[in-house]
């Protein structure tokens, strides 16, 4: 059965502004360096070699060396250094 | 701990260190505020967390960290602010910021150099000291130089100068001149005057600029004949006044005499040297002293300037003088016959230079003897020189 599409996202496609206002969490990676996630809800663990992180339905473990997060206010992570792995766990719902 | 940049260490900032537990909550309330830190660092036990973030959030942070009672606590505090912290007190400092501060914006305004290009027969001091007394000097405000004045007056006051250009590159003023060629000098008295003769001699050339030629080639004058006449007639037109200019050669016989004595009085240096120093800065002085010993009865003046030229990039208007009195006593000394002729020689030469000048020697005789404890020099020329000589008379 197909999902119905709620107002918001019938403006963002009439707009044609889907790249613009992401509806979904939204990760960008330059080279295997530089990763940004929006719409990040919490960090829930951080070290050196593991950053984990709860977005909306999902958390994302990154894993690698020397990691490094900065957060920014409108609820974005940027995560530079060596990353070697990208894990989502999909939450249960409660 | 990741690099200070030059804007947090010129604001300030800290170090907060936390407990490794607290950290993930440290992040989320900086995610949830929209506080920033520039890195964080564990220590080798992993149980603490360093954090660097801005001094002007400090404040926010750790009183955000209190209400979500994260334990965070500042253990050092650096940049600009808190190294300026450690002179509090220390107005001096201070003091000499502002006025080297002051110093460095002032002099961006003000003529450091002047450089001279394009003379040839000119020296650059004298362009410079031209300058100077149109008002215009190493330590002047450019803002207070009208370069066409100055341009204007100095071609308007020098018959040496042809043109000028003043153009200020930074704080250098590079001026640019074109001299006079010589052809262009002219004689700009225009008081009437014959040409007479210098010598008794005989005419071999001539060459005759303006005037009446009263003589002719061969001839022999005397001293003070006349030679080329200011007042002249052309055919029925009134007398006509000029002043007369040329050259007439003659073959002169010219006897020159020498006399130096043998007991000669002569400067002896003591050895006492008073020197007094000064700073030149911007082209005014600056005393270090302004008393000194009283200055010897006699006494011969030398003075040095020293350039401050670092790293030999150029002079800066900046130079240490330093008048030295050398103090001296005239004395009596005999001196060897031998001595005593070169000094003639010597005199000679000067003489001839003076009393001769570009004249062409055809036979020079010398003869030396020592009369009355002095030794005479007498030496006859005969040269081809020039040998007129204005004369300027009045008409009434």
């Amino acid at each position: 059965m197909k999902k119905k599409e709620n107002l918001k996202g019938k403006i963002r496609r009439a707009l044609d502004i889907d790249d613009l206002v992401p509806c979904e969490d939204r990760l960008e990676m330059d080279g295997t360096n530089e990763l940004c996630v929006s719409r990040v809800g919490r960090i829930l663990f951080y070290s050196e070699d593991e950053i984990k992180l709860a977005l909306r339905s999902y958390d994302l473990k990154i894993s690698g060396n020397r990691l490094y997060c900065v957060s920014y206010r409108s609820g974005a992570v940027r995560v530079s250094g060596e990353i070697r792995t990208l894990e989502f766990e999909r939450r249960a719902k409660k | 701990m990741r690099k200070t940049s030059f804007i947090l260490w010129l604001f300030g900032y800290c170090i907060i260190e936390i407990p490794r537990a607290f950290l993930e909550e440290f992040l989320n309330l900086c995610l949830r505020y929209g506080f920033n830190y520039y890195g964080i660092e564990m220590d080798e036990e992993k149980k603490r967390a360093r954090v660097k973030i801005s001094a002007l959030e400090q404040r926010n942070i750790l009183c955000a960290c209190r209400i979500w009672q994260i334990r965070a606590r500042v253990v050092l505090r650096g940049g600009l602010p808190s190294r300026a912290s450690r002179y509090r007190g220390r107005w001096g400092l201070l003091v000499g910021a502002v006025v080297s501060l002051a110093v460095f914006f002032i002099s961006q305004g003000v003529i450091w150099r002047i450089d001279v290009i394009g003379n040839e027969r000119l020296s650059d001091e004298y362009v410079i000291g031209l300058l100077d007394e149109h008002g215009m000097s190493v330590g002047d405000l450019k803002s207070g130089i009208n370069r066409d004045s100055v341009e204007q007056r100095i071609m308007i006051d020098d018959d040496e100068i042809a043109w000028i250009s003043i153009n200020l590159v930074g704080t250098v003023a590079r001026v640019e001149v074109r001299e006079v060629i010589d052809t262009e000098i002219k004689d700009k008295n225009t008081t009437p005057a014959n040409l007479v003769s210098s010598f008794n001699a005989q005419i071999v050339g001539m060459e005759v600029y303006s005037g009446f030629l009263s003589v002719k080639e061969g001839d022999f004058v005397k001293k003070g004949e006349l030679l080329v006449s200011g007042i002249y007639k052309e055919g029925k037109s009134p007398l006509r006044v000029t002043r007369a200019s040329g050259r007439i050669l003659g073959k002169v016989t010219h006897t020159i005499e020498v006399k130096v004595p043998l007991v000669q009085s002569k400067k002896v240096y003591t050895g006492e040297i008073i020197s007094k120093k000064s700073l030149i800065f911007f082209g005014k002085p600056i005393k270090f002293f302004t008393n000194y010993r009283n200055l010897p009865i006699s006494y011969d003046i030398i003075n040095y300037v020293y350039a401050f030229d670092p790293f030999s990039l150029g002079e800066l208007p900046i130079s240490l003088s330093v008048d030295e009195y050398h103090e001296y006593e005239m004395k009596d000394i005999e001196i060897s016959e031998s001595e005593a002729m070169e000094l003639a020689y010597e005199e000679l030469r000067a003489r001839i230079d003076k009393e001769l000048p570009d004249a062409q020697i055809l036979k020079k005789t010398l003869y030396g003897e020592i009369v009355d404890g002095k030794y005479v020099l007498r030496c006859t020329l005969t040269a081809v020189c020039d040998i007129a000589r204005q004369v300027e008379f009045e008409i009434r």
